[in-house]
């Protein structure tokens, strides 16, 4: 749709409701546009879904930063499972 | 209204109500505004509106509404170019880079050709490449002709939802090797995918204006650095070809791209895809559009399809990612590559009586231009003009930021000067498209000044400004 006209406001909660499911097949960027969105709503439900919305963005990007951290300081001593898991293979580590 | 000789041209097509706002503050602001011409006549006639002033307040109408405007082109111009300029230094992409362009490529380059030999295999490769582009936009064009809105939804959806997908996996993957970055799979198949639903999420449905910007600069940043690996001398002519083709294509009445527009305009359906608007609009009671074709509502130029990596599909159909060889023919690549043309188009005003009006008015009250500005618009809200009414903005299509970035990529290639010559070349022909825009008022092409600019001062600094700014470093003159 164009950029340029903005949401009606009939049309945002329906909107906002669309982006809070999408963001559940992990998609935790969908939830963080959706808030950057809606942020200035007053609507009692856009305010629920922006809410919730930042909170899994939040803890899903807590789970994936863990989880870098986790990756690349054991990556080494994994052997096997650990090379096919990367994408990306740094030169000369041991 | 007055209508002074150097004013004509510009009137028709400016934004009047500004013109009216200007001749209020005019009085108290021209004495800072030295620098326009003419500024003598100003300071007898402070306490009336005259004719004497009208010169006057357009051009620093003219100035200040223009320079915004350039200021709201120029920045994702440049915001791309850095983006391809960065992509590029990072991967260390240069002309040994294998490209991937082969299948498609008529005439492989290779360094052992003579002069004439390469030039005239480029030549052959552009005609294709600009052919192929030619074939899509006028499919498009028949698509739009009979409606079938569902299909070109569907396929520029997936062409970019699988532009952002492969385009930036890849690119991710080169960037971590190059700074050699452990990342896995996981992790990166998860951003990967999240970049490219939040993408066409954004571009395609709703979202904040921003990030419609943002993801049309990575979209057209993407697409770039992937065409600068085609061959040196394909690239330069395909420019050159591409400039000419948009020339006809926008202006010359048969062109696919005005049909495009004007069809677009008249069932009032943009056509979705990449385009960068910067317009902010003041009021979204929309009742009917005007039916005129390129004027007032219709900002809405083109649509650019990006242009698909031939050897990567961006698009609907078979295939794989870049570098696959399961497109062999010519002929399979065109279902693939699809472009859509590049122009500005300029939102005009067609307010012809409410200027007239505003200039009889008292306005002693006003001070700020805020509280002008909103009664000007309220008494036009007033009025049976009922359309959306925009503030300053262009829209700038998709594929002029792709080639801009392309020239800028081959640029970059060969050193830190010619980016910076070639940048400057860019902007500068993209002010001045932006002001035949203002004196034309409708939509042009934006991609022949500023690429003609940027080779001419490409081969220019390669050929005489590089080789004296090493032979100064070399006889200590400079560093």
């Amino acid at each position: 749709m164009d950029p340029t006209i903005p949401l009606k406001e009939e049309e945002k909660e329906t909107v906002c409701k669309k982006m809070w499911i999408i963001g559940f097949f992990g998609l935790p960027f969908v939830w963080f546009t959706m808030a950057c969105y809606f942020w200035k709503e007053k609507h009692p439900k856009i305010r629920f879904y922006v809410f919730w919305g930042l909170v899994g963005f939040f803890t899903e990007l807590l789970i994936l930063v863990f989880w870098m951290g986790i990756f690349v300081s054991k990556r080494d001593s994994w052997g096997e499972t650990g090379e096919s898991l990367s994408a990306v293979l740094p030169v000369g580590t041991q | 209204m007055t209508e002074s000789n150097t004013t004509e041209p510009l009137n028709e097509n400016k934004n009047k109500k500004e013109i009216s706002d200007q001749s209020e503050e005019n009085k108290e602001q021209v004495q800072e505004k030295g620098k326009e011409k003419g500024k003598g006549k100003t300071t007898e006639n402070k306490n009336e509106k005259t004719i004497v002033k009208e010169p006057k307040i357009s051009m620093y109408w003219f100035v200040r509404v223009f320079a915004r405007k350039l200021r709201n082109v120029l920045v994702p111009v440049t915001l791309t170019m850095l983006l391809v300029i960065v992509l590029i230094k990072i991967t260390n992409q240069n002309s040994d880079t294998t490209d991937q362009f082969s299948q498609i490529l008529i005439y492989h380059e290779s360094s052992s050709d003579s002069n004439s030999k390469k030039f005239g295999g480029s030549l052959l490769n552009a005609v294709v490449i600009v052919g192929v582009v030619l074939v899509m936009t006028v499919f498009l064009v028949f698509l739009i002709k009979y409606n079938c809105w569902k299909i070109i939804w569907g396929w520029l959806f997936l062409s970019c939802f699988w532009l952002l997908l492969v385009f930036g996996a890849l690119k991710m993957i080169d960037v971590c090797e190059n700074l050699n970055l452990a990342v896995d799979w996981i992790t990166l198949a998860f951003l990967d995918f999240n970049f490219a639903v939040v993408g066409v999420i954004v571009i395609f449905w709703h979202g904040p204006l921003k990030s419609n910007q943002i993801y049309t600069i990575l979209m057209c940043g993407l697409v770039a650095v992937y065409l600068t690996t085609l061959p040196t001398w394909t690239t330069w002519v395909l420019l050159a070809l591409i400039a000419l083709y948009d020339i006809f294509v926008v202006l010359s009445p048969k062109g696919p791209l005005k049909i495009l527009v004007e069809e677009s305009m008249k069932n009032d359906k943009p056509i979705p895809g990449l385009i960068y608007s910067s317009i902010i609009y003041l009021f979204s009671a929309r009742i009917k559009p005007k039916n005129s074709g390129s004027s007032s509502s219709s900002e809405l130029n083109s649509n650019f399809n990006p242009i698909s990596s031939p050897s990567s599909d961006s698009g609907s159909g078979s295939g794989s990612g870049s570098g696959s060889n399961n497109v062999n023919s010519l002929k399979e690549e065109s279902s693939h590559l699809e472009k859509g043309e590049s122009e500005l188009e300029k939102d005009v005003e067609n307010d012809n009586t409410l200027a007239e009006d505003n200039y009889n008015e008292k306005s002693s009250l006003l001070q700020n231009e805020e509280r002008k500005k909103r009664r000007l618009l309220a008494r036009r809200k007033r009025r049976r003009k009922k359309r959306f009414e925009e503030e300053s903005g262009v829209k700038l299509g998709g594929g002029d930021l792709i080639f801009y970035s392309v020239l800028i990529g081959k640029a970059a290639y060969f050193d830190y000067e010619t980016i910076f010559t070639c940048w400057i070349a860019i902007l500068v022909g993209l002010a001045v498209t932006l002001f035949f825009l203002a004196v034309y008022a409708k939509a042009l092409p934006a991609l022949p000044i500023s690429i003609a600019f940027g080779m001419i001062f490409f081969f220019l600094t390669k050929i005489i400004l590089v080789p004296m700014v090493k032979q100064l470093g070399v006889d200590s003159v400079m560093t």
